[in-house]
């Protein structure tokens, strides 16, 4: 920098220089908080997209004593901008006693790390990582921190409803998506 | 700590040579000294960097697909945090480029700095012209909004204008003859991948040749001067540049927060919306109007590709090498004088806009409808469907373009014409039922529609303003629990089971103890029974109310109000007198051309009346 021009003194330069280095921060700083603001807002909406509503799984007489039948289970989904009826998910309905009222409700989902679990006569089964459930959905073997998860369901006038939520995965409790 | 990160420092430069790379950034020698008027440039990449990155953040939340472009906008701009920031920045940042680029390119011919050796600089400058037009043609077209779709279709139509090729690059422009998922997948990926990767290129270029070649010093002072009075980019010039920079910024923030981007309703090609492109735009626009006919070409395309050219030729055409403008009189009187009549054209048409009352009804309309597609948008009970609709607006607009309202009064719109059907105000909402049974005939009921009629002998409904307040309450509450649908407040079930009692009369072989219960015995004349009569031939019969008020009872009535499940028997022809009550003279129509998804928006915003406060809201908002 020995060609400097005189008309500019050090005292000026370096005045200018700092000037340069606070304002370059300083609008990098007010560039970036925005952005992060923006791009964090999903943490702002941290509830699940389902409204907690009852989707509708036909008459109780279709299903089977102690033979999990597999339903998809349809509702009212928040997907950002569109509300709309779609196929949430799907669970394991057992008709557990010669009650036709008495019903266990097992979400698909695989609680280990969100699979979908089959079943044969003998078990159910993760077919990801092996996890081995009971067909009534306690937990044999496997990786699965939890047995599978029940949903809330109610029977109104020979009808079978059920409350569809996913919950998150790998914990020994069972907490919804969405909450703490 | 400090030491370390200079370790750090010093290992990184060593591998790499960064810091002698970055020195010759800086240190760049300015003859003639440092000046604002070389900030332009600057400011220009700092407005693209802006761009880019709001472009990116907005890639985060955006869909480009025509049933998803439109909500997926309202989204950022109504719902994500800074989103309507970050969308503000990105759409004034467009004017911005164009703006700074004409004061660039200004600049640029004030001190000559396309002759020689700089016309390279010149021409790729030009090409970056040219994809800032585009950017700002393809990312207007994005949120599928009304002022996009219809001003980037003339654009598009323009391409088509051009002889010969015209029908083919516009259909490979729109990825098919009409505009549809493939127009707008195009243009996202034109706006978002291709012109900004060139942009990117061309600009790296511009710069090294700027680089190589040096600022072009203003005209005038001799070689020695310029040279005694050199500064240097570091620190002089880059702090004007920073300063222009940070003004730019603060203005795009302004205008963000302030005015905020617009977002029109969602395009509707069966809509009468005039479009305007946009500000930078207006002069070819204004210049569409003087060429009729087979001569339009020369608007659309002959004047700007002159245009175009001159700018390209002029380092080839003016040779001399003097930079000062009086030695370039003629070349300064094209470029200024071109650049005056595209001020002076998109003052013209600016100016006849602002005079037409046609044009500013339509905007007043358009302005009306993006008011009420954002505000029902935003309401819970409403919301967008996969169709990419927002219900409650169409609904809204259904109930105008089938001209109910023109009989149907609700708040302070509609009722104007000369037939008149209930006012909807509130309609099936606990007051509107309430005033409904305390005078069925009033002005704001049916009081001026056929039913009237039945006063005449006897067989209208009755009013019961004679009754305890506690027994109509209880009866409104049970109307409404007909409907199946959401009160607000919710239907109080014990109110509605005594109205029910109240409605139907006594069950028989009542004791008389439990008789007393049933009092009005509206159920004598209103079926619930769902079993069709037929006008005329059995006797007088009242509307059936099962599901009273439901979206099908609704649409039901939409389609036919003269089935035996609505007015059929209350307003049948009658053969003796057919003066005396004949319904199809001036009672409400059929209005069964509407297709189910019609029918579900108009039914939906229907509803929506109960629950009054929100489409109040919606009208104060929007309503002039």
């Amino acid at each position: 920098m020995s060609e400097e021009p005189r008309s500019e003194t050090v005292t000026r330069r370096s005045f200018m220089t700092n000037t340069l280095r606070v304002l370059g921060v300083a609008v990098g700083v007010a560039l970036s908080i925005p952005p992060i603001a923006y791009l964090l807002d999903p943490l702002r909406k941290r509830s699940a997209n389902t409204d907690k509503g009852w989707s509708e799984l036909g008459s109780i007489e279709k299903f089977p004593i102690n033979t999990p039948t597999q339903v998809a289970i349809t509702g009212n989904r928040k997907d950002a901008w569109l509300t709309e009826t779609v196929t949430l998910g799907s669970a394991w309905v057992i008709k557990t006693s010669t009650d036709p009222t008495v019903f266990k409700i097992l979400s698909t989902i695989c609680p280990h790390l969100g699979c979908s679990i089959v079943n044969d006569d003998k078990a159910s089964r993760c077919p990801c990582h092996k996890s081995r459930f009971t067909l009534d959905g306690q937990r044999e073997a496997g990786p699965s921190p939890r047995a599978m998860d029940l949903l809330e369901h109610e029977v109104r006038d020979g009808v079978l409803f059920c409350c569809y939520q996913r919950f998150k995965t790998d914990l020994a409790e069972k907490i919804p998506l969405g909450e703490a | 700590m400090l030491n370390r990160l200079k370790k750090l420092g010093t290992w990184f430069d060593s591998r790499t040579g960064a810091r002698k790379l970055v020195e010759g950034l800086f240190h760049e020698r300015i003859r003639g000294g440092a000046s604002f008027r070389y900030t332009f440039g600057s400011a220009l990449a700092f407005t693209f960097a802006l761009q880019a990155l709001t472009g990116v953040l907005l890639a985060f939340y955006f869909s480009p697909s025509t049933t998803d472009a439109w909500p997926s906008v309202y989204y950022i701009q109504h719902e994500v945090t800074m989103g309507s920031l970050i969308r503000g920045v990105h759409h004034f940042g467009s004017s911005a480029m164009i703006l700074l680029l004409v004061l660039h390119m200004v600049q640029t011919f004030l001190h000559g700095a396309y002759k020689a050796p700089r016309e390279v600089n010149w021409l790729s400058g030009l090409a970056l012209l040219a994809i800032v037009l585009g950017l700002s043609l393809t990312g207007y077209l994005l949120p599928w909004d009304q002022k996009g779709f219809w001003a980037t279709q003339v654009a598009t139509n323009i391409i088509g204008s051009v002889p010969g090729v015209g029908d083919t690059l516009q259909t490979v422009a729109l990825g098919g003859v009409e505009y549809g998922n493939l127009t707008l997948t195009r243009f996202f990926a034109l706006h978002v991948f291709v012109l900004p990767g060139t942009l990117i290129a061309i600009t790296g270029f511009h710069v090294m040749l700027m680089r190589r070649h040096g600022v072009t010093p203003k005209p005038g002072p001799s070689d020695e001067e310029l040279d005694r009075t050199a500064g240097w980019f570091w620190p002089t010039q880059a702090l004007m540049d920073l300063v222009v920079c940070i003004v730019v910024l603060a203005v795009l923030v302004s205008l963000a927060l302030l005015v905020g981007a617009p977002l029109d309703a969602p395009a509707d090609p069966s809509s009468n919306y005039e479009a305007r492109p946009e500000w930078y735009f207006l002069f070819l626009f204004q210049l569409l109007k003087y060429f009729e006919g087979p001569m339009m070409i020369v608007g659309t395309v002959l004047l700007p590709m002159l245009a175009g050219l001159f700018l390209v030729a002029l380092p080839f055409l003016d040779k001399g090498e003097d930079r000062r403008l009086r030695a370039r009189k003629v070349w300064a009187v094209l470029f200024f004088g071109g650049i005056a009549a595209i001020g002076a054209l998109t003052g013209i048409a600016w100016l006849e806009d602002s005079k037409n009352e046609a044009f500013l009804d339509n905007q007043r309309l358009g302005q009306r409808d993006a008011c009420e597609a954002i505000a029902y948008a935003g309401l819970p009970s409403g919301g967008i469907n996969a169709r990419g609709n927002v219900i409650l607006y169409e609904g809204q607009r259904l109930f105008r373009q089938n001209q109910c309202v023109d009989c149907h009064r609700v708040g302070s719109e509609g009722g104007q014409g000369e037939s008149k059907g209930p006012d909807l105000t509130n309609y099936l909402g606990r007051s509107w039922l309430k005033r409904f049974l305390k005078n069925p005939y009033d002005d704001a009921h049916y009081g001026q529609t056929k039913l009237r009629l039945r006063e005449d002998d006897g067989s209208e409904m009755p009013t019961f303003d004679d009754i305890p307040e506690g027994e109509l309450d209880a009866l409104v509450e049970y109307l409404a629990s007909l409907s199946g649908e959401t009160y607000a407040p919710p239907i109080d079930t014990v109110l509605a089971e005594a109205g029910r009692k109240l409605f139907h009369g006594p069950p028989k072989g009542a004791s008389e103890t439990e008789a007393a219960q049933y009092k009005s015995q509206c159920g004598d004349c209103h079926f619930m029974d769902e079993v069709p009569r037929t006008p005329n031939v059995e006797d007088t019969f009242y509307p059936d109310l099962s599901g009273f008020g439901s979206r099908t009872w609704l649409e039901g009535l939409i389609q036919d109000p003269l089935h035996w499940r609505y007015f059929g028997g209350a307003v049948a022809e009658d053969e003796n007198d057919p003066e005396k009550l004949n319904h199809l003279g001036d009672g409400m129509p059929r209005f069964d051309l509407l297709t189910d998804a019609q029918l579900e928006y108009l039914t939906a915003w229907l509803v929506e009346l109960k629950n009054n406060d929100n489409v109040m809201a919606v009208q104060k908002r929007c309503l002039p």
